[in-house]
This record gives C-alpha cells, sequence and structure tokens, in this order.
C-alpha cells in the first residue's frame, strides 16, 4: 500500500459506518459487531422497533425468528451517508423476502423493499450508538399483513427516547454560534421551516421553501386515505396543535438531516381514521438537498406505524385493505 | 469538512490541538451526549486526522466527486480532485454521444444540465481495490432538454450506471462509465434518431482484455488467503470455460439474480419471441473477454465484452451474421464463500447498433 492518507474524523467515520452497513446482513456481521461498536454500544432504537416493542413480552416474540431465518435474502442498499460532528446519518433501502416468522408474523414468501434510516454516535473510530427506522408500515403493507395481535389486546407503540427542544429553542441555539458557510446557511433554513417563529424573511412568504418533495413522511396513511377520499386529512388538520420538536440536525455538502417528533393533540380525523383525542409524539427523519443555497428537493419518512399506535382504535383495516 | 492531508505538518502542533480538543470535549459531558449537540462541536479545534488506507482514500474522492456532479459546485470540484491529465475513457451515454457526434443531432442537443435539468445521482455500491474505484448508481431526473438529438419530452427518468475510476495521488486520473441507454430511450418513449447521413454504429473503442481462463490461470498461480481473493476467483471461474466446473459450487439456487445483462432487449421483445429465439441461442461462437475483475469486501464487480457472431436470431431480430462486442458489467455480493446476489448490466443499445438492421421498433415498446 502507498503512503498513508489522512482524513478528517468525520470521512473516518463515514467510512466506518459504511462497513459497518455493508455487513450487516452477512454471516460477518457478529465479528465486524465486536471490531465496530464500543463496549459501551448502545442500540437507542432499533429498525422495527414499534413491532419488536410489540412482540416483546407475549407469544409472538416467542414464535419470531431471526433476522437471517425470517428476511435470509436480505440487502441493504445505502444511498446517502453524511457526517457532522461526532455523527453520522445514513438513508437505506432493505430488500429482501419474507421467508419466517416475523416478529409474529408467518413467513408470506413476499417480496419487500422498504426505507430506512439511521442515526450512528461515534467516538475514537467505534460506534457507541444507533438510532434506527425502518418502514414498518410499508413492510406490513408489502407482505399484506396487519400487525398481529398479542393474546392481551395490548396495541402500543415503542416509547420515544431521545430529548428534543422545539425548533424555536434549536434554531435560538444554532444562531447564538454562527458560521461562515453555505452549510450554515441550508441548516438554518431546514431549522426554520420546523419554526413556529422563524426571523423575518429567512423563509419564502408564500409556497414551499423547497422546489420539490419527493416523499411525504406519512406516505402510506396519505395513500391509503387518498382512496377513502381523506387524502388531504393531513398531520396539519388532524394535529391543529401540532408541535414539531427537534432531536438532531445535521449538514455536509449539499445534504442537511433534520431528526424531530411530531407533536400534537388528535382532535381530527388523520386520512379517514376517527380521532380518538390521543396525543401523539412520532418520529420522523428528513433528508434536504441544496444547489449552493437553493432548497432543491426534501425527503420525509416518518413512524406511521408508531403514529397508528399511537392514534388507538382499531389497527386492522389498515393492513388487510392494502395488498 | 474538507478531506486534509497533514504530511509533513508539524507534529507537536497536532498534539497540542488533540488535547485541547479533548479538554474542550471533556468541558461538555453533563448533557444528553445525542441530542442537539452536533452544532456544539468544537469542529475546528477538535479536528483529528485518521489514517486511512489508499482504497479508502479513493472511495472518498470518488464519494465527494459524485455528490457534486450535478450542482453547481461542479467545475469546482472538477478542479480539486481530477488530475491535470484527467481522461474521460467513456462516457455514460457514448453510443448516443458518438452516434450523434459530427451529425445535425449534436447540433440541435443541450448540455447535460439543460437536457436533465435536475439530475441527481445516487450511489448505492463502491468497491475499491489498488488505484481503481468501481461504482454502480442511478441517475434520475426529468427530460427537460434535447438529449443527443432528443428532444425535451418531459418525461422522468430513473436508470442505472456504472462507472470506474483510476486515482493516483488522491486524484482521479481516468474514468469509464456506462449509463443504461436504452432504459433511457425506453422511459422517454423515443427511438433514437436518425443521423443525416443514415449510419448506425456502435462507440467503438474498447478496453484491452483477457480470456477468463488466461485470468484464471494467472489466479491460480498465485493464490491469496483473503475472502477478496476468493470471492474474485468465483466470479472470474464463471467467465472461464475451463475452470468453471471445477471451481464453482454447482448449487446456483443459493444465487439471487437481481438483474439480467441484456434486460432490455429481452424484456421489450414479445414473449413468444424471446421463447422461440432466446438470448442464449443467438450467439453459438460467444466468448466473454474479461476487462476488469475487483472486490473489497463482500463485493467483487467484473466488467467484461461479450464478442461473439450473430448467426441466429436474437429475440425475434434477423440474424445478420455480424461480429457482436459488447460490455456488460457484474455487480457481484458474496456471504463469505456463499455467491448470493448477482446483477448484471449489459450495453444493450450498443449491442443493438452492433446488430445492424432496423433500430426503431425496440424504442417504441415503451413501458410506462
Amino acid at each position: 500500500m502507498a503512503g498513508a492518507q489522512v482524513v478528517s474524523e468525520q470521512d473516518y467515520n463515514k467510512l466506518i459506518v459504511l462497513h459497518y452497513m455493508e455487513q450487516l446482513s452477512t454471516a460477518s456481521y457478529p465479528e465486524v459487531a465486536v471490531q465496530l461498536l464500543s463496549s459501551d454500544y448502545r442500540e437507542i432504537r432499533s429498525e422495527f422497533e414499534n413491532m419488536r416493542y410489540h412482540a416483546t413480552d407475549s407469544i409472538l416474540a416467542d414464535m419470531a425468528e431471526p433476522m437471517d431465518v425470517s428476511i435470509p435474502d436480505r440487502r441493504d442498499v445505502v444511498d446517502i451517508l453524511m457526517a457532522e460532528g461526532d455523527m453520522v446519518a445514513v438513508r437505506y433501502r432493505i430488500q429482501g423476502s419474507h421467508q419466517g416468522n416475523f416478529f409474529g408474523i408467518p413467513a408470506t414468501g413476499k417480496p419487500i423493499d422498504i426505507d430506512a434510516a439511521a442515526l450512528f454516535w461515534l467516538a475514537d473510530g467505534k460506534i457507541t450508538a444507533s438510532w434506527s427506522m425502518a418502514d414498518e408500515a410499508g413492510f406490513l403493507r408489502a407482505v399484506g399483513q396487519p400487525l398481529p395481535a398479542r393474546p392481551d389486546g395490548r396495541y402500543r407503540a415503542a416509547p420515544v427516547q431521545l430529548a428534543a427542544v422545539s425548533g424555536d429553542e434549536f434554531l435560538a441555539s444554532l444562531m447564538s454560534e454562527p458560521e461562515d458557510s453555505q452549510e450554515f446557511q441550508n441548516k438554518l433554513l431546514v431549522n426554520a421551516y420546523k419554526s413556529k417563529h422563524p426571523p423575518a424573511g429567512m423563509l419564502p412568504d408564500s409556497g414551499s421553501a423547497w422546489q420539490r418533495i419527493v416523499r411525504h413522511g406519512f406516505s402510506h396513511l396519505a395513500e391509503i386515505g387518498a382512496t377513502m377520499g381523506a387524502g388531504d386529512q393531513n398531520t396539519p388538520y388532524a394535529f391543529p396543535d401540532r408541535l414539531d420538536v427537534v432531536s438532531n440536525m445535521m449538514a455536509e455538502g449539499k445534504r442537511v438531516m433534520i431528526h424531530f417528533r411530531v407533536t400534537g393533540t388528535n382532535s381530527k380525523s388523520l386520512h379517514g381514521i376517527p380521532a380518538l383525542g390521543h396525543s401523539v409524539d412520532v418520529w420522523e427523519i428528513a433528508f434536504a438537498e441544496f444547489d449552493g443555497g437553493v432548497w432543491q428537493d426534501i425527503w420525509f419518512f416518518g413512524d406511521e406505524l408508531g403514529m397508528l399506535l399511537q392514534l388507538g382504535g382499531p389497527q386492522d383495516f389498515w393492513f388487510s385493505a392494502t395488498e | 469538512m474538507k478531506m486534509k492531508r497533514i504530511r509533513g505538518q508539524n507534529l507537536a502542533l497536532m498534539a497540542l490541538l488533540v488535547a485541547m480538543g479533548l479538554l474542550i470535549s471533556g468541558c461538555g459531558e453533563t448533557k444528553d451526549q445525542h441530542t442537539g449537540s452536533s452544532h456544539e462541536e468544537m469542529s475546528s479545534a477538535m479536528e483529528t486526522h485518521y489514517p486511512v488506507s489508499e482504497e479508502d482514500y479513493n472511495k472518498l474522492v470518488v464519494m465527494k466527486y459524485m455528490e457534486a456532479l450535478s450542482t453547481s459546485l461542479r467545475s469546482e470540484v472538477e478542479a480539486e480532485l481530477l488530475a491535470d491529465d484527467y481522461q474521460e475513457i467513456r462516457k455514460e451515454f457514448a453510443n448516443m454521444d458518438y452516434h450523434a457526434a459530427g451529425s445535425q443531432l449534436a447540433d440541435i442537443s443541450d448540455p447535460m444540465n439543460v437536457a436533465i435539468a435536475n439530475r441527481r445521482d445516487s450511489v448505492d455500491t463502491y468497491i475499491a481495490e489498488d488505484d481503481l474505484v468501481v461504482i454502480r448508481y442511478r441517475i434520475s431526473g426529468v427530460h427537460t432538454g434535447n438529449f443527443y438529438g432528443i428532444p425535451a419530452t418531459g418525461k422522468a427518468v430513473d436508470i442505472l450506471a456504472g462507472a470506474i475510476f483510476w486515482l493516483e495521488d488522491g486524484k482521479i486520473t481516468k474514468r469509464w462509465s456506462m449509463a443504461d441507454e436504452a432504459g433511457f430511450l425506453r422511459q422517454v418513449g423515443q427511438p433514437l434518431p436518425a443521423r443525416a447521413d443514415g449510419r448506425w454504429e456502435a462507440w467503438p473503442t474498447v478496453l484491452p482484455t483477457r480470456t477468463g481462463d488466461e485470468l484464471m490461470e494467472e489466479a491460480l498461480a498465485n493464490p491469496q488467503d483473503t475472502q477478496e481473493y476468493r470471492n474474485k476467483l468465483q466470479l472470474n471461474a464463471w467467465k472461464s470455460p475451463t475452470y468453471k466446473e471445477q471451481v464453482l459450487d454447482p448449487d446456483q439456487s443459493k444465487r439471487t439474480g437481481l438483474r439480467s445483462g441484456f434486460f432490455h432487449i429481452v424484456n421489450a421483445a414479445p414473449a413468444e419471441m424471446v421463447q422461440q429465439y432466446p438470448f442464449a441461442g443467438a450467439f453459438p461462437d460467444r466468448v466473454d473477454n474479461i476487462a476488469l475483475l475487483a472486490a473489497e469486501g463482500k463485493r467483487a464487480v467484473i466488467l467484461f465484452r461479450l464478442t461473439a457472431t450473430n448467426t441466429n436470431s436474437l429475440v425475434g431480430i434477423p440474424a445478420q451474421n455480424r461480429p457482436v462486442s459488447a460490455y456488460e458489467f457484474g455487480y457481484q455480493e458474496f456471504d463469505g464463500d456463499v455467491w448470493k446476489f448477482n446483477l448484471w448490466f449489459g450495453d444493450d443499445l450498443g449491442m443493438l447498433l452492433q446488430l445492424g438492421g432496423p433500430q426503431d421498433h425496440w424504442f417504441q415498446t415503451e413501458t410506462d
């Protein structure tokens, strides 16, 4: 090998996470995990966290098979990798076929290809913590099955971890330590979009700040809702007191990532689901792309299964009617 | 964050910076370190520099290059990352470019940033070995301007592409690319437009190749105890008539095919034609010659040329006994020694042009 090359901590962390993601669904994973995860590694949230939480301490967990049996041909396709500070963000797709019991759902043999995102924190070249979210609602739709019932009848979303502050507070904190870079400007703009009271002139007076929306946060609910004439009953409609709280942000090159939660009281129907007045607190992650200071597009990805479970009421009709 | 190369810099200063970084990070430990902390990083003072292999460094260079390609930073990043003697050996749309060159088609075509105004490149595979980085990516966008003679259709495109980069001292010296031109034509629903002089020819330049058997013998004579070597050997054997059965597991069922090589030629043809004149029967003297083999981790990639004489009909296209020499990429994934996935990606448009005969009907069987 030629002389050693030296890179920034962020680039180094990206290489570690890329290596980790490449080995996720291979037999080398245990070996790579020992090598790349720190001794105090903490998995803050797993990919299928609601399904895992729903199955835990019930017959569903007893029937469930490990991932390499339930999706033996799983592939992870990473399409965005970005880093800032000690954090790395990844957007990927999980592909494969459902060939074993998956958190209580018997094999259907159906192909799956779903979105996922993850955040990793690193120190000294090791992964110390991770937060992941796979499109569980997308999985259920792909296999054409509802979330199976527990014998005790409990339907609850996994509790959320990680602190978050209001968009206003996050923005104030960002602006207290300004940086002279395009990345910082882009981060401010994305943060302002999640702020109730953005500084004057930061966002356009009318219309979207971005040119194109690539994916909606609650796209399954919107799509199914649209078939029932409830496509416009979106989250601002269903949660008039909606407040988004921001947990993490990152900017690198042309991209900005924002990791936030949608909170509110479900006082009106969300895409046809009758409102029961429950309060919700649901994860969402978004990746924005800029060209210079022009906000080109945005890709939102929300925890739709978590949302459905928090809304309460019957769950079945969403996933039985969607095949 | 820019990559920095610190060879020859003052080590004492470095040590001081690292110590300062530790001190500063030690002060901020009281709050939840996974929340809202990213913007508070003392990145300038804390910047530590990590040694990486040449392959990993090259991967980061290519990553940065590809990220900037369809943005207004392109020329700046090109100046930074391309070597002075940078050479583009093959363009992404090599056949369309060659077909248009020196004709009225070239005069009416717009530059890429007009023809696909909102182009995005999404790289999902990096394979770095020695001075090479091979990628697989998708080109997506909307056909908004004249593309090698095809006027804007306003249609969305999302096509596969592959590229090989050669690097030296952290700079890109050469690039060889191939985009799915036939996929582009099918998605915009247009045939390749005719040149005024009526010429139909594929892009002619070739990379040197060697036979699968030759490469296999060389590899077997120089065994290495690495997963990459074993994976490359399997992939090499697939293209080696003499060693195929000796090396490869006869149980092919473990392998999932994600894409077949000349996907469009087969997919656009009527099913009964595919059955009557299968791809495999069109080239009885087919020989695949290897231009490149590389492996990293669970992945291995091959670039080869399918060379043959078209003596029988190919999925209904009348045989004209022409010689064919078409490129094909093969992106493979292994799990240990088990070959799990294959994705083949051939130059459908190049092959169609080499077969001769009418071109139009292939691209009017639009799928969308």
